[in-house]
Formats: structure tokens, C-alpha cells, sequence
């Protein structure tokens, strides 16, 4: 075997300058087609986890594309609250679906006193960190807070998902107007029963700000929503208000108040029997009236927009992919004509091998173990490009398997000709010629 | 006996004809034995040396190596055959012009299980055989023809094969190195070393034991004159 890699090693040196065009070009194949395939995958595997139907409705989960420049961009402009409160009230009217507001945020609850398993993030095993947190009161004094599970929901959820309280009352219309110095109402689950009483005054810290909190009432045991294509239990939540705010910011605190409120407002969940697309561009055609860019998006639909790109990603994505086809593809032939000259090249060499005690087996081992070469320097140098592109713009590697296909893609052309060539010579030609 | 062919042939099959290169060889080469082997251009001597060798398959008929059938279809045996019993001598030497003369003549030994030094310790009692122990780091292309076909010579006998074939050894060398060749051939066969030569020189022929002419695609035995 030694003598094999030997023989590939001073095969490949012979030639170094086309041996590392061809990597680099197999580099870049590797890497388009590896990212177009985790394009595709990211895209469809939300297509699978948020297209939930439940008695005949899909819920699809929407949420904002301020990203990186955009999110810049967009805090700069200053209308941008009213544009947010806007996109909020024609989502909340819109007679093609049920625009549901529901977003899960912990709160903070001071001097904690139920259960671990209301922590946030108990069921992950990491709840340590969600018990006395210190924080400072408004008088600068510090204070042990805990962390726990909470949702926010809008005016409509109770009524939409025919929720009942076994104690004190649901919200009203009054609860979800927001005022300032007014201590809020917040609905709590079952498994909050024995350790709080209806109307029991709780100091919460939401969205860096301290509130006082008066408990409204307690869920029925084994109470759910759809969130996010799965049923969530409310046993273990606090349930809060998702504020409408009827006036303009005045402070800095109230800003970003707001912005955050209306980002939570707007990140909600539609419910319908329109398909994901067909959501997208109804909330295209919003965005646009509205400005706002780049525009909400649906998970799941393939035609929502890039954040990074301005463009529709199924656009993005036909094109990432035939782009990566066609260099794959390109790569191949070009492998293929590079290993076939070489072998016409070396065909002297191999002659001067075979006489010299190796084996057609060997000379088959050695192209192979070149195009193996090739390959494995590409894939792994092209895995390691499209592993940053895919961070970078997709925020995870959805497969690192599927990196294996363009690299046994573009392989096997190269590998069926190289040897169907080997094999035809007749190598003792090359004995009489220089 | 070393060798014993037993109606050999050899045709290459094209879509429209056959071409036949050698038709019925007969042939029994002794071990020690240094062998011409004569004909014209295209006459099939270079086939049948690469038959002898095991570089290439017959068509038909039976070849006897120490008095087993070589079996040209296994490829693998093939080689193996090659790598422990044979070494070839070409006419332009046929040494790897980007290799050095260390790497050159130490190529059959890489095949084999051998260690470094082993094979570093044979390639320079190879270099002292030849006269060549200076130029160990040389590139082919750095040395006189003779001391090229001197390089191939060290390279055919460096794993001790029974069997050297040389294919017009001396064609590309002047008369002193065409002397040299040859004398390091006969004391190669006087070593015990069987060596067939083709050529299509008389004088070299004489300087074998024996003389076989090619024609009509046959081996016939001659009579020197």
C-alpha cells in the first residue's frame, strides 16, 4: 500500500499546478452544493415542523426578518413603531385567517414561591440558573427574582382556543391596554394553584422593567394553545397580557418598551386553511403597503424573503441550486478530462511501473486514490466554507450527512472513466516510445 | 528448463480484422542460458518478450515457468510473476526521467515487503555493481546514454530475478557502451541468471549461447555464421 501512495504523491506533484485548480474548483462545488442542500433542508424541515394542522387549520408561525443590517436599518427609521402597530391591526382584522398573538417569554417573578417545575427551562435541566437571580429594585437594592415559563398572549387567544379557568376570571378588554404605572393582571396555570390565591399581588420584572402584578385567576389543569406546531400545555405558564399600546413613545424607556411589545405582538401565529405561501404573500402585500422591509416572514412558506439578500428564497433557492448543479457538474467533467490527459501522460510511467513489478491493480489504485484525494481535500475544505456560509446565513448547519453526495456526485464520472481508460490501454506500447 | 512455450500465439482483435503477431511459438530456454532472439521490425520479438515476461497475456497455447502454467488471466499471479521472476531492459531504457537514479533503481524492491534500510543497502551494492555508486542523487537526464541503460540494467537485476529480458539494449548506444552492455549481460547469464535479448544485430547475437530467428510469425532456431 505504501508504495500506492507513494507513486499518488509523485503522480500529483508532477502536475501540482492543475492538481490545485481542480481542488479549488471542487472546493467551491462542494461548498455551493452543500449549502444549497442545508438552503433546502432549513427551508422544508419548517415547512414539516410549523404546518400543524389541527382540526382542519394550519398554524403557521410568523415572525420579523430584522436581521443584522435590516434590524439597524429599520430601528433607525422613525416611524417605525406606527409602522409595527399598523402591520399589528390589519394582521388582527384580516378576514383570510385568525391572526393569533402568542409569544413565549420568561418573566420574572420576585420572591418565587412555586414549584422548580414552573422554571424556565426545567425541562431542559438547566433551571438552576432561573432561581434567585439578583436584580436591582427601582431603589437600587438587590433582589432574588426567579425566572419562569411565561407566555404572552393577545385579546383573542382565551376565546380562540376555548380556555377555562377553574379559579378568579379571564382577562378583559381593559387588561391589555397598557398604562404605565398600573399594575397588570396575569392568568396563572394549574400547577401555580396551591402556592398563589386569586388576587395576590406579585412583583414581576418583563422587559427590563418592574411591574406589579395582581393574580387574575388560575387555568383549568391540562389547558393548551398551538404554539409553533406543537400543543403547549399552560399548566406550568403564566399567562400576561400582550399589551396594546394606544399612545407615542414619548421616553426611551417607552420606546423600546414598545418595540418590544409590538415585536412580540407581531410574532405571532396564523390560523387558517390557506397554505403557508399563499399567508407569505398576503403578508408580502402588508409589508409593502406598510414599508416595512424586509418583510415578515411565514415558517414554513419557501417564497418568504431573505433577510440578507432582499429576495424570495425559493428564488434564492432555485438559483443556489442550479448554480451548484451546474459547478458540480462542470467539476465533474473537468476531473474527468484532467484525470483522462493524466492517465494519457503517464500512460509511459505506468508502463515503467507495470514492468517494474506493479500490478493494473496498483496503477487503478493510485487514479483512485488521486480522484480520492481530489474529493477528500475538496469536501473537507468546501464543508468547512459552506459550515461558515450556512452560520453566517442560515444560523445552523441543518446536515453535515448530505456532504457526502457532491462529493460521490462528482466522483464517479471521473472514477468510471479513469479506469475504463486504464484498464483499455495497452500499456507495453508505451515501453518502446519516449 | 527455465522456460517452456508450447504453440504460442498472440492476435490482436479489431472490430473489422485480427492481426496476428506471433502464430504457433515453440520454445524451451534453459536456465543460465543467454538467448538472441532476431527478426525484422514489427516481427513480433518484442511481443514474445513481453509474453515471456508476463506483461501481456497469449492468445493461446501454454506457458511452462519452471514447469507451472503461467495463467495469463489472473492478473494478480501475473504481477506477482513479474515482481519476483523478471526484469526488463528497454531499448531507451525506460527510466522515470523525474525520479533520481536512487529512485529509479530502487522501484521493483517497493512492491516488495522490504524495509528502508534493506533496500537502501541493496540499491548501493546495486550503484557499486554498475559503477554508478557517484551519481546516486542524479536525475536520469543528467547522464550519458550508456550510464542510463547502466541505470536500467541496476534496476532490472536489484530484486535477483531469474529472468532479465532486453529489448534492443544496445540500440541507442555507441560502440564502447554497446561493449560495456553486453559484457554486464554475459556475466549476468554466467552467474546463473537466464537473459534474453532481442535484437536485430548480428553482432550481438554472437555473443550468445544461442541464436533464434522470428518470420512468418514463428520461432526458428538458427545456425550463427
Amino acid at each position: 500500500m505504501i508504495h500506492i501512495l507513494t507513486e499518488i504523491k509523485f503522480s500529483m506533484e508532477k502536475k501540482l499546478h492543475l492538481t490545485f485548480i481542480v481542488i479549488c474548483l471542487g472546493i467551491i462545488s462542494t461548498s455551493l452544493s452543500f449549502f444549497s442542500i442545508n438552503l433546502y433542508s432549513s427551508l422544508y424541515e419548517n415547512t414539516e415542523q410549523y404546518h400543524q394542522l389541527y382540526e382542519g387549520v394550519s398554524y403557521y408561525k410568523t415572525a420579523d426578518n430584522f436581521v443584522g443590517e435590516a434590524e439597524k436599518k429599520f430601528e433607525k427609521d422613525t416611524n417605525k413603531f406606527l409602522k409595527l402597530k399598523e402591520y399589528n391591526e390589519i394582521m388582527n382584522n384580516h378576514e383570510d385567517f385568525d391572526y393569533l398573538e402568542q409569544y413565549k417569554q420568561q418573566i420574572y417573578i420576585k420572591d418565587y414561591k412555586g414549584n422548580v417545575s414552573n422554571l424556565y427551562r426545567y425541562e431542559e435541566g438547566d433551571y438552576q440558573n432561573s432561581k434567585d437571580r439578583l436584580i436591582s429594585s427601582p431603589e437600587g437594592k438587590e433582589e432574588a427574582y426567579s425566572s419562569v415559563k411565561s407566555v404572552w398572549i393577545g385579546s383573542n387567544i382565551i376565546e380562540y382556543f376555548k380556555l377555562i379557568l377553574s379559579e378568579g376570571e379571564a382577562f378583559n378588554e381593559e387588561d391589555f391596554v397598557w398604562h404605565e404605572r398600573q399594575a397588570i393582571r396575569i392568568i396563572m396555570g394549574h400547577e401555580y394553584k396551591n402556592d398563589y390565591e386569586v388576587g395576590d399581588r406579585i412583583q414581576l420584572h418583563i422587559i427590563m422593567d418592574h411591574k406589579e402584578a395582581i393574580i387574575a385567576g388560575f387555568f383549568e389543569e391540562g389547558s393548551n394553545i398551538a404554539y409553533q406546531g406543537q400543543l403547549l400545555n399552560l399548566d406550568r405558564y403564566v399567562a400576561i397580557p400582550l399589551f396594546n399600546i394606544n399612545e407615542i413613545p414619548q421616553t426611551k424607556n417607552q420606546e423600546f418598551v414598545f418595540w418590544m411589545l409590538y415585536l412580540m405582538k407581531n410574532s405571532g401565529t396564523v390560523a387558517t386553511t390557506l397554505s403557508a405561501n399563499q399567508v407569505q404573500d398576503i403578508i408580502f402585500e402588508i409589508c409593502n403597503d406598510i414599508d416595512i422591509k424586509p418583510a415578515y416572514y411565514v415558517s414554513g412558506a419557501t417564497n418568504q424573503q431573505s433577510s440578507t439578500f432582499g429576495m424570495n428564497m425559493s428564488t434564492i433557492l432555485e438559483i443556489t441550486f442550479a448554480v451548484s448543479i451546474g459547478v458540480l457538474i462542470f467539476t465533474s467533467i473537468i476531473l474527468t478530462i484532467y484525470l483522462y490527459i493524466k492517465i494519457q501522460k503517464n500512460s509511459r510511467y505506468y508502463a515503467i511501473l507495470l514492468m517494474n513489478g506493479f500490478s493494473t491493480k496498483d496503477l487503478i489504485w493510485m487514479v483512485v486514490g488521486e480522484i480520492l484525494f481530489i474529493i477528500g481535500v475538496s469536501t473537507v475544505g468546501g464543508s468547512i466554507i459552506a459550515m461558515i456560509l450556512c452560520q453566517l446565513l442560515l444560523g445552523r448547519v441543518v446536515s453535515i450527512g448530505y456532504v457526502l453526495i457532491p462529493a460521490l456526485f462528482s466522483g464517479v464520472l471521473p472514477f468510471i472513466i479513469a479506469v475504463k481508460k486504464l484498464l483499455r490501454m495497452d500499456l507495453c506500447v508505451y515501453l518502446r516510445e519516449e | 528448463m527455465l522456460i517452456e512455450l508450447i504453440d504460442i500465439r498472440k492476435y490482436y482483435d479489431s472490430k473489422k480484422y485480427r492481426v496476428v503477431a506471433l502464430d504457433g511459438v515453440d520454445l524451451k530456454i534453459d536456465k543460465g542460458e543467454l538467448l538472441a532472439i532476431m527478426g525484422k521490425s514489427g516481427c513480433g520479438k518484442s511481443t514474445l518478450l513481453h509474453i515471456l515476461g508476463g506483461l501481456i497475456g497469449a492468445s493461446d497455447g501454454t506457458y511452462l515457468y519452471q514447469g507451472e502454467m503461467v495463467d495469463f488471466k489472473d492478473k494478480r499471479k501475473l504481477a506477482e510473476f513479474r515482481r519476483n521472476n523478471v526484469g526488463f531492459i528497454v531499448q531507451d531504457f525506460a527510466l522515470i526521467k523525474e525520479k533520481t537514479i536512487y529512485d529509479n533503481i530502487e522501484l521493483p524492491l517497493k512492491t516488495k515487503n522490504l524495509s528502508k534500510f534493506k533496500r537502501n543497502e541493496m540499491v548501493n551494492e546495486m550503484l557499486d555493481k554498475v559503477g554508478l555508486e557517484d551519481k546516486i542523487w542524479r536525475y536520469p537526464y543528467e547522464l550519458s546514454g550508456g550510464e542510463q541503460q547502466r541505470v536500467a540494467i541496476a534496476r532490472a537485476l536489484i530484486h535477483n530475478p531469474k529472468l532479465i529480458l532486453a529489448d534492443e539494449p544496445t540500440g541507442s548506444l555507441d560502440d564502447e557502451n554497446q561493449a560495456i552492455i553486453l559484457k554486464m549481460l554475459k556475466e549476468v547469464a554466467k552467474n546463473g541468471t537466464t537473459v534474453v535479448i532481442a535484437t536485430h544485430d548480428i553482432a550481438i547475437a554472437r555473443e550468445c549461447n544461442r541464436y533464434l530467428y522470428i518470420s512468418d510469425r514463428k520461432v526458428r532456431e538458427q545456425e550463427l555464421i
